[in-house]
Parts: C-alpha cells; structure tokens; sequence
C-alpha cells in the first residue's frame, strides 16, 4: 500500500520524577553518599527493565529540597542517556517547596498529551520544615498529581512516615522504609524497576519482603 | 445511501509479550426493516488492569448488544424525536444483562479471584466481588446511519473521526478533558448511561462520507494529535484510489504496525464509508495537491450527482445485458438437451437395444442439493435451480450437502460433526463456548455464529488461530480473531490440535417452516 495512514509513529512517554531531601540530617551516617550510590547502581537495572517494554519512552527528572527546592535534573531525559550527577546534603526539609514547583510544572502540561502517568519517588528521612500540607492539596489539584504513581521511601527512624503516608494517598501502597544503605538500593530498585517492567494501568508484581532490620544503621 | 463497513482489530505488542489476549472488540450490522436501512458500527476496548479480568468478554458483550440495541431503537423510532439519552440507557441496561447471563453461566473461578488478590490486594478483590461488572469493564464507541440521521455515542476513551468529501478530519464529540493517562468512564461504573458523550446529525445537514472509530491504542501511537488526525485524509485517498478491498485486506497489517511501532495497546479501527466513495476521486485528488480550500461543495455535488447518474445508466444497462444472456442462455440448454435426447435415442436404436435388459437408465446427481418446500422463490436462480437434469426435490435423500453459493431452505439446518465425538447444530446469533466443542477450557463465548448479508458465518471470539480448510481439498487459511469463516458444506475448522469440526447440511429433524433462509456463499 503506497500510503501509510496518519503521520509518525511514536512510543508513549513516561516521566520519572525523583524528589529528593537533602537536608542536612541526610549529611549524617552516610545518608546522602548511599542514596548517590543507589542512584547510581540503579540506573542500569532500570534501563535493562524498560528494554521489556519498547513502546514506551522513559524520561527521568529530579527535584532536590533542603532550603527551598529546585530540579536537580530539570530537563526530561530519557533513560538511556541519563547520567546522575551527585547530590549533596545541608540546611532545612522543605518538602512543601518540592510539592509547590512539581505541581506548577504539571499544571502546564496540556490535557490532550498520550504519555502515560508519571511516577514519583519521594526518598526522605525527616520531617518537613515548610507547609506541605497545602502545597501537597496543590499537587493533588492539578490532574497529573492526583493520577501520578506516588511512591515514598522513609530513610531511618526519624523520617515523618505520616506525611509520607498522606503523599502517596494509597493504603495498598505502603511506605517502604530503608534502615541501611543496602536496603535503601534494594527498595529504590524496586520502585524504579517495577514502573519500567509494567507502566500504569497494568498489574504491578508485588512488594519485595523486606530485608532483616537488625542491621540498622540509621 | 449505501454504506459499507471495513474493520479490524490487533492484539497489542505488548500484550503478546505479556500474553494478555486482545481485550477490544468490534461488530457491525446493516439491516433493512420497513423502510429504514441503516448501518450501525459499535467499537469496545476492555480495561487493562487486575480488576478487569473479563474485559475481553465485557468488550466482544459489548458491541453485540449495542449494534441489537441501536438497530432495535432506531428501527422503533417511526418519526419520533430520537432521544440518545434513552438510547445509552438501554445500550447499558443490556449490557448490564448479558454481563450477568454470563456470570450465571460461569461464576468467578478461585484462581481468577486468587490472582486478583494476589496482584492487587484484598480490596481489589473485594470491589470485584461486591459489583462483578467491574470485571468486565470496558469502553464504547457507536456510529450509527440512517437515511435521516447519523448519530455518534461514546463511552471512555477512544476516537470517533468524520472525515469530509475533501478530506476535512474533525471530531464530532468533544474530548473528555477528565480522561487524562489512562483514565476512563467505562460501562462497569454505576449509571455509566451518565456518562455517555452524545451528537446526532440530520442527513439533510450534510454527511461525512467516512466515520472512523478507533480504540485510544491507535491515537497513542502517534507522536501528536496532528499526526493521528492525518489517518482521516489518508484512509479516504486509499478507499478512493485503492477501494475498499485491498484496504480491508491491508488494514491489520497497518494496525500491526502502529502497535509496535506505537503505544503496544490493542487496536481497533472500523470505518464506515459511503459506497459512492470513487465519485469525487478527482475532487480529493485535486485537494491533496494543494488546492483543498478552492474545491467548492457545489463542485463535489456535481461530480457525485453525475457519477451516480452515470452508474444508473450503466447499471439499467447491465441489467438489460442480463436479461437478454439469460434468455440465450435457456436456448442454448433446450437446444444442447434436445440434441442430446436425440443422439441417445439414435445411440439406442442402432447399438444399446440388445444390451439393456429392461433396467431404466438413471442419471446420476452432480451436485445433489436439497430443493425447499414451501417456498417457491428460493432455489430460483442459483445454478441448478431449473436445471432439467438435477434430480427432483427430495431424491438426494436425507444427508444433501447444498453447494457453494446456493441457496438453503428453511427446513435444512447447518451443523459440525466435533473429531471428538459429538456435533453441533449452528443457528443464527447461537453463542459457542469451549464447553460445546469438547475443549478443556472455560471461555464464553468462544465463537459466535451470524448471518451476514444472508450468509451463515462462524466469528471467532477467541485468540486461538483457527486453521480453515475450505471444501473440495481448498487452500488452508488462518482465521484470528474477530475473523468470520463462512459455513459451506465441507469446511473443516482446526480449532486447535486434535479438535477439529466439519460443517455439513441436512435436513431438519423436524419440519419447521417459519425460520428464514441462509445462503451458502463466499464471504464478501
């Protein structure tokens, strides 16, 4: 047949948004240097686990917040050609900062985009120091907020699990909480790998068993 | 106006890497009732998702009910206002029961619940217990075409395209700005009527001369709405330049394509275009090279209005030719039988007198054939209707099987002789579950027999490739799903390894004269 119908062909996008505290408690017990390396190990696991679904197009983004919030990463880069660039860790855990900017660049994404829900990994070990509770009504306002997969890890004990749990907004998805830097990789993987080996809207393989907590370090 | 249908639905590539079945369905009918013809097209997607683990069942429901529900609708309308709020109402109360007649048939299984549980949790599990619809969630797209109207319903997700003479795409319901990354209102949600997104459009407004309706698969296989908008020009260049068959055999090639290529989702497409497509050939033509907006509507009807007077002579013509052929031909054939009367009795008098020892001759049948009672006009016609050397009715004896393309009385009923032992007896609109062909799996419904455009059809409804070897030692072929294989006496249907099933004819075991008549004959 001479003519192909309609124009070109194209995978659906997928961002991956990683809003990460870098406060400076994380400076302590080698938080923020673990949470670099799971990045860093992860990655490539990621990138295998999308090779199973072709048709999609995996971008990733990062926010950082400690005083204030800012992208880390702001350009959506796809996965293949990500390159982490490390983190460092001081000042306050201005969590409703990263809500506010997240929710005012998904407002000015248009309605009528194909790309799939985006996932968000929140990673934080304290509590905010900021009003959250209304930037996070904020982000929930706005469409792509409320249909995002939110996903929260808490690092150690001292991570406010409440907020966390009220991010996610979802009893069936717990709070996965982190007490070592092996654990820290363990959950990331997870999180990061399951969204790229079954996207949004299809079934999600279970919560790995979580790891003995006797090796705490946090 | 005459309409037609072209369709076809693909498992998505990414459902066969995880080996979910394709979860659309499609189905269509034209009917004729007093004096109001009409084409309906109905277009379903089943959810993805644990919950919506019958989706594929809720979606294949879905569009039968619809097409019966809109025929039924606008056939009763007689004048009336036609109120598409009503209409959606019955399109889900119907779906609402067949969804249940097929619950009550086959309940949720342990392991359909169990996966569920397992997948999504306890909750999930429960809501599917507590409003089983959820299982069978799915979408709805309809067209519908009558000499006064064209009306267009959707349900969730998905695209309904018109597409004008000079290739103008738009969209005739506004997009559901709520229905963002993969959200949909679907028929399993609690007054789902609600949620329908209705128009109609009078004839007498002018009509499109094509209606696309897809599944979101497709329009998320594009790059941009821009890019996926561009199939509306596109599929009316090949309908005109190419026609409606080779479109028909190339679109599940095409749907393969954007598949993998695009979003990985299943895909459907149906389109429904106006037969007299090939009229403004030099209209469009002259569009796509630039000058669209300089073709002025007075000129398409212009051309449409001297094409069509043109098919009307050449059709009166052909009719003529036809007459006259036949007329030669019943000569020919009294000529050649008298003929041959004459040189057996020549043959007789000088050399078979002395063999023959007072046995009568007979002639064998060559296509022995059943002939009807009690209808005079069926059997008129087809190519041994008339014919003085086929046996009289009833001499072919109970097991007659009627040839290709001719046709079949009301009191001779179609049925498969089952390699495991058994047969089946395929009716009209009969349902056929992996139960009735002796295969060890549940699925209802595994095939669906219809008659389309009077003739009987077996549709698969399954993602079993079924292969089809026509009578008389023919090609064998493969038939997916949604594909229709017509019945002809003869056809063997490999459903799977070791469960075949033979098509025959035979008379009715007890005679019933009310039903209607099927024709053998070759799909279209």
């Amino acid at each position: 047949m001479a003519v192909r119908p309609g124009g070109e062909y194209a995978g659906r996008p997928l961002n991956i948004i990683w809003m990460l505290d870098c406060s400076g408690s994380m400076a302590e017990g080698g938080k923020i240097e673990a949470l670099n390396n799971a990045i860093r190990e992860v990655i490539p696991a990621m990138r295998k686990a999308a090779e199973g679904n072709p048709e999609v197009q995996f971008y990733v983004r990062a926010i950082r917040f400690s005083s204030g919030a800012s992208w880390h990463v702001a350009t959506p880069t796809l996965l293949s050609e990500f390159k982490w660039v490390d983190l460092k860790a001081e000042g306050e855990t201005d969590m409703g900062q990263a809500f506010a900017l997240l929710a005012e660049d998904f407002r000015n994404i248009p309605s009528d985009t194909r790309a799939l829900p985006p996932q968000i990994v929140l990673i934080s070990d304290g509590k905010p120091t900021d009003d959250w509770k209304g930037a996070l009504q904020a982000l929930f306002d706005v469409p792509w907020g409320k249909r995002a997969v939110r996903q929260a890890i808490a690092i150690g004990q001292d991570a406010d699990h409440e907020t966390l749990k009220k991010f996610i907004d979802n009893i069936e998805r717990p709070v996965l909480r982190a007490d070592n830097a092996e654990q820290l990789v363990r959950y990331f993987r997870y999180v990061s790998t399951a969204v790229a080996v079954a996207p949004p809207g299809k079934e999600t393989p279970p919560v790995p068993v979580a790891a003995s907590i006797d090796e705490s370090a946090w | 106006m005459n309409w037609r249908v072209i369709n076809a639905s693909v498992r998505g590539s990414a459902h066969q890497r995880s080996g979910l079945p394709n979860q659309d369905a499609v189905d269509y009918g034209s009917s004729q009732r007093g004096d109001a013809p009409m084409t309906v097209l109905a277009v379903s997607d089943g959810h993805g998702g644990g919950r919506h683990f019958r989706s594929q069942v809720g979606s294949t429901l879905a569009v039968h009910v619809t097409v019966k529900a809109v025929q039924d609708y606008l056939a009763g309308l007689a004048g009336a206002e036609c109120d598409l709020s009503q209409l959606s109402q019955q399109i889900v109360d119907a779906w609402v029961t067949a969804v249940k007649s097929d619950l009550a048939h086959n309940p949720f299984s342990e392991a359909e619940l169990g996966a569920l549980e397992e997948a999504e949790g306890e909750r999930s599990k429960e809501s599917v217990v507590e409003r089983p619809e959820l299982a069978y969630g799915a979408t709805l797209l309809v067209a519908a075409v009558t000499d006064e109207r064209i009306i267009y319903l959707q349900l969730g997700d998905g695209d309904i395209l018109t597409v004008a003479a000079d290739g103008t795409t738009a969209r005739p319901i506004a997009a559901d700005e709520r229905l963002v990354g993969n959200q949909t209102t679907s028929l399993c949600q609690p007054e789902a009527w609600r949620e329908f997104r209705v128009t109609e459009t009078a004839t007498s407004a002018g009509l499109p001369v094509l209606v696309l309706l897809s599944t979101d698969g497709y329009v998320n296989s594009f790059r941009s709405q821009e890019d996926f908008l561009q199939i509306g020009q596109d599929y009316l260049q090949i309908l005109r330049e190419q026609g409606s068959e080779v479109l028909s055999d190339e679109l599940p090639k095409i749907l393969a394509e954007a598949t993998q290529q695009g979003s990985g989702d299943d895909i459907t497409l149906g389109l429904l275009h106006m037969q007299v497509l090939p009229a403004a050939q030099v209209a469009v033509n002259g569009a796509s090279a630039g000058s669209k907006s300089k073709i002025s509507k007075s000129v398409i009807i212009r051309e449409l209005t001297q094409e069509r007077s043109t098919q009307e002579k050449k059709l009166t013509e052909l009719e003529t030719h036809y007459a006259g052929a036949q007329k030669h031909v019943l000569q020919l054939r009294l000529a050649v039988a008298a003929a041959v009367l004459v040189a057996i009795a020549l043959l007789t008098q000088q050399y078979w007198r002395p063999w023959i020892s007072g046995k009568p001759v007979k002639t064998p049948p060559t296509e022995p054939m059943k002939r009807p009672k009690g209808n005079p006009d069926v059997g008129k016609g087809g190519p041994a209707g008339g014919d003085p050397l086929t046996p009289p009715p009833g001499s072919g004896g109970p097991d007659v099987k009627p040839a290709t393309g001719v046709p079949v009385a009301a009191d001779i009923e179609c049925v498969m002789t089952l390699s495991g032992g058994g047969e089946l007896v395929l009716t009209d609109k009969k349902p056929v579950s992996t139960t009735d062909l002796g295969l060890d799996d549940k699925k209802q419904p595994y095939a669906l027999v219809k008659v389309l455009s009077g003739t009987l059809f077996l549709k698969n409804l399954s993602d079993d490739k079924w292969t089809v070897t026509p009578p008389k030692g023919g090609k064998p072929s493969t038939n997916v799903k949604m594909d229709n294989v017509p019945l002809r006496a003869g056809t063997i249907i490999k459903f799977r390894d070791g469960a075949l099933g033979t098509v025959a004819y035979r008379s009715k075991p007890s005679k019933d004269d009310a039903g209607g008549t099927v024709t053998i004959a070759p799909t279209e």
